[in-house]
């Protein structure tokens, strides 16, 4: 009965895409001994442009010092930018980051990188479990990636971790008018996340922006969606694909590949995002896609195109949740634990019931290989 | 400049005349050795301008699938579809839809060029799926491509603008569509390669609005926010880098 409580109050707040975490409205799976795969996937929030807060732009790479500090930097883009060379080892599918987050996750919202340093480590207090910024990329491997995530320390984070710490701080530096060079700080301080009371950060910055409304910088995510006038409609949904999207990524949604990388990304199927990555909640995936579609000329579709088109795309089978094996493969048990928003798991479509023929999550693969 | 071969020159004047009788196309400054691409002097380039192949007899049958009605293409993109610089552009290796859709462009007067038009008139579906599958399989320049994120620092500005785009003014980089290098991918056209003089022409039609067969006007938003300068700058580059010894 707790669990139906749940669900419906989960309903209910899916429906204001909010910045709460549905996967908390009932209890964790992650709380449950042997299990280790939280929901760390749940929708961006979309903070208000208008708040007062900077509106920050990062600076040129020109800028990165040349030091062993920049070099973790420059590192990090690379990674971000062609994550393939992490293929097999801790990405599992054919997207890069830099699919979702435009511009080398530079670009206000396209889900900046640089807002979500400021938005770590985030604390929840339904488990009183604090999230640091390497968690949350975590998140990002295990779902987004169909991956493995890498390890908190591992030499990977830590670039991913100081590339995402540099933008951040150089648009902000820029912003209240302080020059100089980004200041260095510990691996340990890079993969936590600026989010915290004792992060270190010039006082001018410290001072405009206390801790409760860093991540709240405007551009962080995607822009909020209004609602579709009818409800979203994969039908309607293909034939937005055909007209807009089928130039870029083909036909069967597989995109293209150039030189062994797919710089056209899949969007759906073996090697495209997992059902327990953000995207694959239809409005995610709407607000994304009217934000920043086609490349270069978003804010081209209605929102009711961008509904149904994403609604299309996520109506199609794609790698399974890893978080599966916790519910012993069952996945209406799964559904009703962490789907309780709009998306199409565990829904029939077409006749078949969707993540029942999912293709195979990162441990699946490691198995059979 | 190269004095064309005799039987090159006969079938070239008489495509000519007979465009010009066609569409009323005949300009005094018209060369002895080809049509004028929209409307500009045209001055072959002494250095990179290839030999003339010989369109016809024992050349074109030693191209397995050279089919017989490309010759007319073959006139002036030559018979390996190479193109010549500041005539026509090189056609090899083109993906078989975009080549498509490009005919039926001119077709439509998306595209504009006056002798195009006119011989893309001419052309039936199942012709252009010949000539499109033939040319689509002439090879592009073997080129070691450049993978996007190699490299965070990019000092040089139009390599920067083919690799990280300009995203204050919404450009995006040239590669994340176009492939690595500009390699080509999918249903996107290869830039690597392509005749500098052709490029530029393409992004100046995009910018002005001589050409709209890109789907929801992607291209010409990016075009009209590159300067002419950045356009040359760019043409040149990717030219360059299907080039031997090229980046």
């Amino acid at each position: 009965m707790r669990l139906i409580q749940f669900a419906l109050l989960a309903a209910v707040l899916g429906l204001t895409l909010t910045a709460c975490d549905r996967g908390e409205s009932g209890k964790r799976a992650s709380d449950q001994p042997g299990t280790e795969l939280p929901d760390r996937q749940e929708a961006i929030p979309s903070p208000d442009a208008d708040s007062g807060l900077p509106k920050i732009q990062p600076r040129p790479f020109t800028e990165i010092p040349d030091s062993a500090f920049g070099e973790k930097i420059k590192r990090g883009y690379q990674l971000f930018v062609n994550s393939q060379e992490l293929r097999g080892k801790y990405v599992g599918n054919a997207l890069n980051c830099v699919n979702c987050h435009m511009d080398a996750g530079r670009r206000a919202d396209a889900a900046p990188l640089w807002a979500a340093y400021f938005a770590y480590p985030a604390y929840r207090k339904k488990n009183d479990k604090v999230n640091s910024f390497a968690e949350r990329i975590q998140g990002c491997f295990t779902y987004s990636a169909n991956g493995a995530p890498p390890p908190a320390d591992s030499a990977e984070m830590i670039a991913l971790s100081a590339y995402a710490y540099w933008l951040a701080m150089g648009g902000l530096m820029n912003h209240f008018g302080i020059d100089g060079a980004v200041p260095e700080v510990s691996d340990e301080d890079l993969i936590t996340g600026a989010k915290r009371e004792d992060f270190p950060l010039p006082d001018a910055i410290a001072t405009a922006l206390p801790v409760e409304q860093r991540d709240k910088l405007p551009g962080r995510g995607y822009p909020k969606l209004e609602k579709p006038a009818r409800d979203f409609s994969p039908d309607n949904g293909k034939e937005v694909f055909a007209k807009h999207c089928m130039a870029c990524h083909g036909p069967d949604g597989q995109g293209y590949e150039a030189a062994g990388i797919y710089n056209l990304p899949p969007l759906w199927g073996k090697d495209s995002y997992n059902w327990g990555a953000g995207m694959h909640r239809v409005n995610t995936a709407a607000a994304f896609i009217h934000a920043n579609m086609p490349l270069g000329k978003g804010i081209q579709l209605t929102p009711q195109q961008a509904w149904d088109v994403a609604a299309y795309i996520n109506a199609q089978e794609r790698p399974q949740d890893p978080r599966l094996a916790d519910f012993d493969g069952d996945v209406q048990r799964l559904k009703e634990r962490y789907h309780q928003h709009p998306g199409f798991y565990g829904q029939k479509i077409d006749g078949k019931i969707l993540g029942e023929n999912a293709y195979p999550d990162f441990q699946q693969m490691h198995k059979r290989n | 400049m190269k004095i064309p071969h005799r039987m090159w020159v006969l079938p070239t004047l008489l495509c000519v005349s007979l465009l010009a009788a066609v569409v009323g196309f005949a300009q005094s400054s018209e060369q002895e050795d080809g049509v004028k691409p929209r409307g500009e002097p045209f001055k072959p380039q002494r250095d990179t301008t290839p030999t003339p192949p010989e369109p016809e007899g024992d050349a074109t049958r030693n191209i397995p699938g050279f089919p017989k009605e490309a010759e007319v293409c073959a006139e002036c993109h030559d018979l390996q579809g190479e193109g010549r610089p500041g005539l026509a552009p090189r056609i090899a290796g083109l993906p078989v839809d975009y080549f498509r859709q490009q005919v039926h462009g001119f077709q439509a007067g998306k595209r504009k060029n006056t002798t195009m038009h006119a011989l893309s008139e001419e052309v039936t579906d199942e012709v252009l799926d010949k000539i499109a599958t033939y040319f689509s399989s002439r090879p592009l320049p073997k080129i070691t491509p450049i993978l996007r994120g190699t490299q965070a620092v990019i000092s040089d500005p139009v390599e920067k603008l083919a690799y990280q785009g300009d995203w204050s003014r919404e450009i995006p980089a040239c590669v994340t569509c176009h492939g690595a290098s500009g390699i080509g991918v999918g249903n996107i056209p290869p830039l690597a390669g392509q005749h500098a003089v052709y490029l530029k022409a393409q992004l100046q039609d995009w910018k002005k609005g001589g050409r709209t067969t890109d789907q929801d006007q992607v291209m010409q938003k990016i075009a009209s926010q590159l300067s002419d300068e950045e356009i040359e700058a760019l043409a040149n580059y990717f030219n360059q880098l299907g080039k031997p010894g090229g980046q």
